[in-house]
């Protein structure tokens, strides 16, 4: 069902991104139902600021930004749970919506800190410019083609030590 | 680039099968604008914090305490009588030292005609809550006077300062080595020496040496500065060639 927000703003802004945005949680989270919630989410905190983001390229730089920071507190929450459970004794929780074992590469690529996934995904997959991935992780361009070689430099090592 | 040909399609192979709802959940919109508000009100709140710390910080820099800052700054030797002077701080009496400190602290020290030779009149003034004092007389033939001043409270201000009555004899040394503070004082002007503050806020000290020259006296006050009503504290130690001759310490009150 389509939500008019904001005279359709957010809608428009979902139909845009909500795609991309939603993937990206899938590569950071690495389970489809996490990913959905953290869209979700994304798109919650941007409706909240889209007075202030009047700009498309600052509204998705904050969206897939928002989109990063609310995986990484997901995971936390995983290794804090995992700890639990260890600490319990229970047996792991059985999530029949993660993407986790589907093959060698994503395996590898989830072993990537959430930061070289971020940069990866917006340069190698949006196929972003520099200056707008710079943007979207609010840091300078020098430091994101930096983090943009780390991230590749990581990932073919993870491939590499696989083979 | 090969490499980033690759991890394009590796990403592509991968992600371009993940599909999200057709739209956003109903709810969304709702949550958005409940956030939006938070954000305002919050916005709000932030700014009327930060107006009350600003109004605090100006309180407490500009108004009550603003004798506390300017001690501060002279007491890091920062603020010089001609700073004070070209600052215009200084109207009462040029030719008086002290008057410089005097003007600084919003406070008004005269000195009186009769026989008392310090009959300083501390005048309150709404700045200043609270001015104590304590003065002492003594023949100086050459001696060397210290005075010490401690406080345990560590919101007052301390001021030590030494006087000379009678024939201004020649000053060999005048120093208030703690604070490191020196003057060399010009007799010819002024009768008075300078006033001495120290580093530490609650604590002064001044000393002062003089060759024979029977017939004059000197007098140290110490002056504490309080910001509050509240009775404070202190004790003020007077030495003559490094033994302490006067003790005095106390509850101290408004007078």
């Amino acid at each position: 069902m389509a939500v008019p927000v904001e005279g359709g703003r957010l809608e428009e802004l979902y139909l845009q991104h909500g795609r991309p945005a939603f993937r990206l949680a899938c590569l950071l989270t690495g389970d489809e139902q996490e990913a959905q919630d953290i869209a979700q989410e994304a798109f919650v905190r941007l409706g909240g600021r889209l007075v202030t983001l009047l700009d498309p390229d600052r509204a998705a730089g904050y969206l897939y930004r928002t989109i990063a920071n609310l995986s990484r507190d997901h995971g936390r929450r995983l290794r804090r749970d995992r700890s639990l459970r260890d600490r319990l004794r229970s047996p792991e929780r059985p999530v029949s919506s993660e993407l986790g074992d589907r093959d060698e590469v994503w395996r590898a690529l989830m072993r990537l800190s959430i930061r070289h996934r971020t940069v990866l995904f917006l340069r190698y997959y949006l196929d972003m410019s520099e200056a707008s991935a710079a943007n979207a992780l609010e840091l300078s361009v020098p430091a994101t083609k930096s983090a943009t070689n780390r991230a590749a430099k990581a990932l073919r090592a993870e491939l590499g030590g696989q083979r | 680039m090969n490499d980033d040909l690759n991890i394009s399609s590796l990403l592509r192979s991968r992600l371009d099968a993940l599909e999200p709802p057709d739209s956003l959940p109903s709810e969304t919109a709702a949550r958005a604008k409940r956030r939006r508000r938070q954000s305002a009100a919050l916005s709000v709140l932030g700014l009327v914090a930060v107006g009350i710390v600003a109004a605090l910080f100006a309180n407490s820099v500009l108004g009550t305490d603003l004798f506390d800052a300017a001690g501060r700054e002279v007491a890091a030797h920062r603020l010089t009588p001609s700073r004070v002077a070209e600052l215009g701080l200084c109207a009462r009496d040029d030719h008086h030292p002290r008057s410089l400190i005097n003007n600084l602290y919003r406070s008004v020290l005269m000195l009186q005609d009769g026989s008392d030779p310090f009959p300083y009149v501390p005048v309150k003034r709404r700045e200043i809550r609270r001015i104590s004092r304590t003065v002492w007389t003594f023949r100086a033939s050459g001696v060397r006077f210290e005075a010490r001043t401690v406080s345990p409270r560590k919101d007052c201000w301390v001021l030590a300062s030494v006087t000379t009555v009678g024939a201004p004899p020649p000053v060999e040394k005048l120093t208030a080595e703690e604070s490191r503070v020196s003057f060399d004082l010009d007799w010819g002007k002024a009768q008075s020496a300078d006033v001495f503050l120290s580093d530490r806020p609650s604590e002064a000290e001044a000393a002062v040496a003089f060759s024979d020259t029977p017939g004059s006296a000197v007098a140290f006050s110490v002056y504490l500065f309080v910001p509050t009503e509240q009775p404070f504290f202190a004790s003020v130690a007077l030495s003559r060639n490094g033994h302490v001759v006067s003790l005095e310490q106390g509850w101290y009150r408004a007078p």
